[in-house]
């Protein structure tokens, strides 16, 4: 009975979201896989549940997994950053793999899981991200180049290590040195260089952004 | 977790199937994965199955060029049988077709290996877009089948054409897309023994089907004048792909476990792509624009995206996509075929000229590309009309004996398999003008899904498969009664 009434909290509790009802942090593996008890509870039995509204679950799973990584959580968020999530769900759904073969995985899935971490990187970076220890080390107010490349790499250990559960390899962390040093470059060459938000550097937040994507939609992260 | 739970894991470790139905939560109780935060993505059951060792699609890396393959639905009931004339079992003309729109006796002209009636407005389409050059290397074969009539809003009713899922299996992958599709709220068919395929896009417009081959929200170049942030040049999101591309490979290639080694290429293959998506000198956007295309917008008429009408403009787009191997598979359903319209045959006239040139305009465009393709015309349902000798006459209401249409074309042309007087036709028609039931393809409709895989096959010598990409339908030993059409040697 107790699991029973687990999946019915966690049911609840799904259509209680104000403006987030497409979320289920706190239960997602509950809602999603559905946990249901059998006669005298001393099983359970898993099963999917039926997609009512044509939802792309898997488009859900990965949204709460990020958000998760992150640390972030749906009731959080603002409506805007709900309803630009949302939006980039809805773009994004019929083109993640629906398939459980990775065989079939495609260029225009890998596109759409980066552009999906994107966003969600995005609202990360543009909410509590900053203070995140993830990104210990960066600071904002200044340009990318004005900022050590060890402390960028730093970050991007940390995400690693978040999101993948390991430390880099020596190859993966010589192509991310790599990519950030053509980042920060390329950043001091952009129209935007000089462009300040709030207090911050645009092209630093957006470096932030990058990094925190990268991680998210790299394969490591994505399988077991 | 519970315990039954996790000795039910351990005990069906090398059961994906069995593993698929767990939560990550507890496939990594039982030990599966050891990371509580990692990302669960849809890739990630196969990916266990694929670790294991074990195998989900049969002869995926069979090494052959497929064929574009195009299903067009004429939702409602086309009356292909008021166009082309199907004949009994032993070839000869039916008496009279005086229920079949036809008349009495009505005069055939052959056109692409079929039997027209020579006024067939279908005829006149197809002949309006078509080049003789084209038409020359390209044959059509009639399904004669039994349909039930107007299943849009009746989705257990629907007959099972679409093939989507069945492309994948005989290994076919679009570079892009697997199922592009086109009015798909329109449709009035359904997945051939419920397979779907790995991704379906309905397209509403070229702008849609560009979007979504771009990192658009947060790495669009131009966002809201609101949110300050997100402004990335070209550069940046090619970075960003290059660096995604370049963990991909060292991370595959880490990895040394079943299946996953023979697709490791493929895979990395595909990251790399994503480079050229996002950031290549071509970016994906350009590739699936119509208007980027000199012969797409010569045979679709196509003048100024700010005038063309949106449904040209898109029908134009998933037709190249598909041509030029960017989806796997391409759907298009077309309204106003429900058309058995009581008093004239103004409307349905005109829907069937239009089919014609839906059709002509594909194999014209394949043709101008040096492309082959296979097309399915498929509908539900069909017409009779007052029993008259006119070959005018009104059409009067619904009828369940339907044909369904296949055409093939390829730059060095397409042959018969047989040279009767029904090479061009698989099943047929019964003197009282109804559909043989008896028939492989008479009477169920994954059968006739079966008879057009089984055609698509034979043109790329691929016969053998049959019961393997469409089980439990037409045996093996009897693929030869369906198959009409081949590659030209």
């Amino acid at each position: 009975m107790r699991f029973y009434k687990l999946f019915l909290l966690a049911f609840v509790i799904s259509f209680n979201f104000t403006n987030c009802s497409n979320f289920s942090e706190p239960v997602a593996d509950q809602l999603v896989l559905g946990l249901q008890c059998e006669e005298n509870c001393d099983s359970i039995t898993t099963f999917k549940v039926a997609n009512d509204q044509d939802e792309n679950l898997d488009v859900r799973q990965a949204v709460e997994s990020y958000l998760s990584i992150l640390g972030m959580k749906a009731s959080s968020l603002s409506s805007n950053n709900l309803t630009s999530i949302n939006n980039e769900k809805k773009r994004r759904k019929a083109l993640l793999a629906q398939d459980p073969d990775y065989t079939k995985i495609s260029t225009i899935n890998m596109l759409s899981q980066t552009s999906l971490a994107g966003e969600i990187c995005r609202t990360f970076v543009t909410t509590d991200g900053l203070k995140s220890p993830l990104f210990s080390g960066v600071t904002f107010s200044q340009k990318p180049n004005q900022i050590p490349l060890n402390n960028w790499m730093n970050s991007v250990h940390n995400f690693a290590l978040q999101a993948w559960g390991r430390s880099l390899t020596t190859e993966e962390s010589i192509a991310f040195k790599d990519f950030l040093q053509v980042s920060m470059t390329e950043a001091s060459r952009s129209p935007n260089s000089d462009k300040i938000v709030g207090t911050n550097s645009l092209e630093s937040l957006n470096l932030g952004i990058m990094i925190c994507t990268t991680v998210l939609a790299s394969p490591e992260a994505s399988s077991l | 977790m519970k315990k039954e739970t996790h000795k039910y894991l351990q005990q069906n470790a090398d059961n994906p199937d069995a593993l698929k139905k767990f939560s990550r939560r507890e496939l990594m109780g039982a030990g599966f994965a050891g990371l509580a935060t990692r990302v669960w993505l849809p890739s990630t059951a196969g990916l266990i199955a694929n670790l294991l060792g074990t195998t989900s699609t049969a002869n995926a890396a069979t090494n052959v060029n497929w064929m574009p393959f195009i299903t067009i639905n004429l939702s409602g009931g086309a009356s292909i049988h008021g166009n082309i004339v199907p004949l009994n079992a032993s070839g000869s003309m039916l008496p009279t077709y005086d229920f079949l729109g036809l008349g009495k006796r009505p005069n055939i002209e052959n056109y692409l290996g079929l039997n027209f009636m020579d006024k067939s407005r279908m005829l006149e389409g197809l002949k309006s877009v078509l080049s003789p050059e084209a038409a020359s290397k390209a044959k059509g074969t009639i399904l004669c089948t039994s349909t039930s009539p107007d299943t849009n809003a009746i989705p257990p009713l629907r007959s099972q054409f679409d093939m989507s899922a069945v492309l994948e299996k005989t290994g076919k992958k679009g570079e892009f897309f697997s199922d592009l599709q086109m009015n798909a709220n329109l449709t009035s068919i359904r997945s051939f023994h419920d397979q779907e395929p790995t991704s379906r896009l309905n397209v509403a417009s070229v702008a849609q089907l560009k979007d979504s081959l771009s990192l658009t929200a947060v790495y669009a170049s131009t966002v809201s004048s609101t949110d300050a942030t997100a402004r990335f040049t070209q550069n940046q999101k090619r970075n960003v792909a290059s660096v995604l591309s370049k963990m991909t490979e060292l991370q595959l290639n880490s990895r040394d476990s079943g299946k996953l080694n023979s697709e490791k290429s493929k895979i990395i293959d595909a990251s790399k792509k994503l480079e050229d998506l996002v950031g290549g000198t071509v970016s994906g956007q350009t590739l699936v624009d119509p208007y980027q295309s000199a012969l797409a917008k010569n045979v679709y008429k196509l003048t100024d995206p700010t005038r063309d009408s949106a449904s040209l403009q898109t029908t134009a787009a998933i037709m190249y996509c598909n041509l030029m191997g960017y989806s796997s598979h391409t759907y298009l359903a077309l309204p106003g075929y429900d058309y058995h319209d009581p008093s004239t045959r103004t409307q349905s006239n005109q829907r069937d000229f239009e089919a014609g040139q839906q059709i002509g305009r594909i194999i014209e465009l394949a043709h101008q590309l040096k492309k082959s393709v296979f097309i399915f015309i498929n509908t539900d349902g069909s017409c009779v009309s007052i029993k008259s000798d006119d070959i005018t006459s009104q059409w009067s209401g619904d009828t369940t004996n339907s044909l369904q249409l296949i055409f093939a074309y390829t730059p060095t042309g397409v042959d018969f398999s047989k040279n009767d007087n029904l090479r061009s036709q698989i099943g047929h028609y019964t003197n009282d003008q109804a559909t043989d039931k008896n028939t492989l393809v008479g009477d169920r409709t994954d059968y006739v899904a079966a008879a057009v895989t089984a055609n698509y096959l034979n043109l790329h010598g691929q016969i053998h498969r049959l019961t393997e990409v469409v089980p439990s339908t037409i045996t093996q030993e009897r693929s030869a009664e369906v198959v009409r059409l081949k590659a030209k040697a």
